[in-house]
């Protein structure tokens, strides 16, 4: 199943929280939903669900959500990890959920199980903590067995081995040939875990593409050369047409995408090399590069 | 449909609220009824017989007081409102409507099983207060059909109030607002306004949906309080599910 979002837009009084959002989730990969404080990322996936009221249309397998029999076998959302009653038990909780798919009480202990809350089956959730509110609502999200995840920020909360957990689990959900839509602002995290990324910022698009191709976006890709001769590697360098700028006391920084070309040019004019290293930039340094200036909530530091 | 009048059934059944209001309610209707049994009782006694049978206390009267009493309405009320007031409270309406995009089912749902349950926790408590009630000799019976009309307009009332209920929590997504409004309006505005206005625009006490529905309860020229009443119901009703279709959740 693949779902696709089109032209999905909408606007809170004078304010265009999304414009003209489109894009498409493919299955067998994660795809991570990146974009700054208030850039539109929940509203996304609440118009996605249906949950708010906008323009534009999702596709899922090529028909709206309500054309589904049973949407609980093709979506699974986990959107807050406070959406639950809290004087309803958490294995009560998720008996509700599993209702519409007449789902066994079996699979409502092999979930709670699977997110590690089997001891606090018969506890009222007003007591969890985020974390553990977050595994319920992945329970829930995943209880059906749905083809596509929706989760809204689902690692919040989250402690390091559970960030961990649910990596690991996600890219398995993925590989079973589901959709995994995640959204996360923890980008380090979601750079080991998304192989695809859909960027948005102020609601419109910025990139949707796999995770690769959007790091090489970044103008901070170079490769870093060590020299005890600068000024004749650069001439070099600026001789073969590429640029080539200072980096500490005996470095240069050279916007190339391919390191071996800076050997050989210094190998051919006879300037030794101490150190020749490729640099990739972080999903987290594209993303604030490309994200910079536009962020709702910035602090007085940024504009 | 059956999915979602499962999943209804689960949310409110997994409730304990749900089943305390419930409980007060049958056990304040069977203390109510045994207050009026007693008060009768001691009236019956303190005066002569003659004073006794000018009580001309009726056992469907005397029930209806002890079951849709104002206390009994907030019990029952509040199951109403809970079925959208804690899901709009605790943000599980996003969760019922990510399973249930079609919102008309999770309406209609959540209509049936509620008025079900009140219902039916109405009926019980019908049941305690008219055993308690009719063992009193002072308590004058109806005849069967007579008791079970005015026990089947009593529970089309109770209807009309939920969905009121249901309609306004759906308005204002405020659970205290959706009991308060119907039960100020039932028990204390209507009767202000009725007094206070009504000596001067005349017509305006056969509107009010509260006291319509009430003469409607009672027997008073039914056909007209019933449509003023049910219209009420209607336009909220109406109202209350087109902003549940239309709003964002």
């Amino acid at each position: 199943m693949s779902v696709e979002a089109i032209g999905l837009t909408k606007v809170f009084g004078s304010k265009t929280a999304v414009k003209d959002l489109s894009f498409t989730l493919e299955p067998g990969v994660v795809t991570g939903f990146l974009g700054p404080n208030g850039s539109g990322k929940s509203t996304t996936m609440r118009l996605m669900l249906g949950l708010d009221r906008g323009e534009g249309e999702t596709k899922w397998d090529g028909r709206r959500l309500t054309d589904h029999p049973h949407a609980t076998k093709v979506v699974g959302a986990h959107l807050d990890a406070r959406f639950f009653n809290p004087n309803r038990t958490a294995r009560a909780h998720l008996r509700m959920l599993g209702a519409e798919a007449n789902i066994p009480n079996t699979r409502v202990d092999e979930v709670l199980d699977l997110v590690g809350l089997t001891s606090e089956a018969k506890k009222r959730p007003k007591t969890f903590s985020l974390g553990m509110g977050q595994r319920l609502g992945l329970a829930g999200a995943i209880l059906a067995n749905p083809k596509v995840l929706v989760l809204d920020e689902p690692a919040n909360g989250l402690d390091p081995q559970s960030i961990q957990w649910l990596r690991d689990f996600l890219r398995f959900y993925a590989s079973a040939g589901n959709v995994v839509f995640v959204s996360s602002h923890l980008l380090t995290e979601m750079q080991h875990m998304a192989e695809h990324v859909v960027v948005i910022s102020q609601g419109a698009l910025i990139a949707d593409e796999p995770v690769s191709a959007f790091v090489n976006r970044s103008t901070r890709n170079d490769v870093l050369v060590r020299t005890p001769d600068r000024a004749r590697l650069a001439a070099a360098l600026s001789a073969a047409g590429l640029i080539a700028t200072e980096d500490g006391n005996d470095g240069l920084a050279v916007q190339v995408g391919d390191s071996r070309q800076v050997g050989d040019i210094a190998f051919t004019n006879g300037v030794a090399v101490h150190e020749l290293t490729r640099r990739t930039a972080s999903l987290e340094e594209v993303f604030l590069e490309l994200t910079t200036g536009s962020q709702d909530y910035a602090t007085g530091g940024q504009s | 449909m059956s999915g979602a009048l499962r999943y209804e059934w689960r949310r409110i059944s997994s409730i304990r609220a749900t089943w305390i209001l419930a409980a007060c309610a049958v056990v304040l209707s069977g203390a109510f009824a045994f207050l009026f049994s007693a008060a009768i009782t001691s009236a019956a006694n303190s005066g002569s017989s003659g004073e006794a049978e000018g009580l001309d206390v009726s056992l469907a009267g005397s029930v209806s007081l002890s079951t849709t009493n104002l206390i009994v309405l907030v019990l029952l009320g509040t199951i109403a409102a809970q079925a959208f007031g804690q899901e709009y409270r605790h943000g599980t309406i996003r969760l019922t409507l990510t399973e249930f995009p079609k919102r008309t089912t999770v309406f209609v749902a959540k209509v049936v099983v509620c008025c079900a349950v009140i219902l039916a926790t109405f009926v019980i408590g019908t049941v305690v207060a008219y055993l308690i009630l009719s063992i009193n000799p002072q308590v004058v019976g109806e005849t069967g059909s007579a008791f079970l009309t005015y026990f089947l307009r009593t529970c089309i009332y109770l209807i009309g109030f939920s969905l009121i209920v249901f309609a306004i929590t759906v308005l204002t997504r405020i659970l205290a607002l959706g009991v308060i409004i119907p039960l100020a309006f039932a028990g204390v505005a209507e009767t202000l306004l009725a007094s206070l206005v009504g000596n001067y625009v005349s017509w305006l006490p056969d509107t009010l949906p509260f006291l319509s529905g009430s003469n409607f309860v009672a027997g008073n020229d039914m056909l007209r309080n019933g449509a003023v009443f049910g219209a009420w119901v209607a336009v909220l009703a109406v109202a209350g599910y087109i902003v549940f279709e239309r709003r964002d959740a």
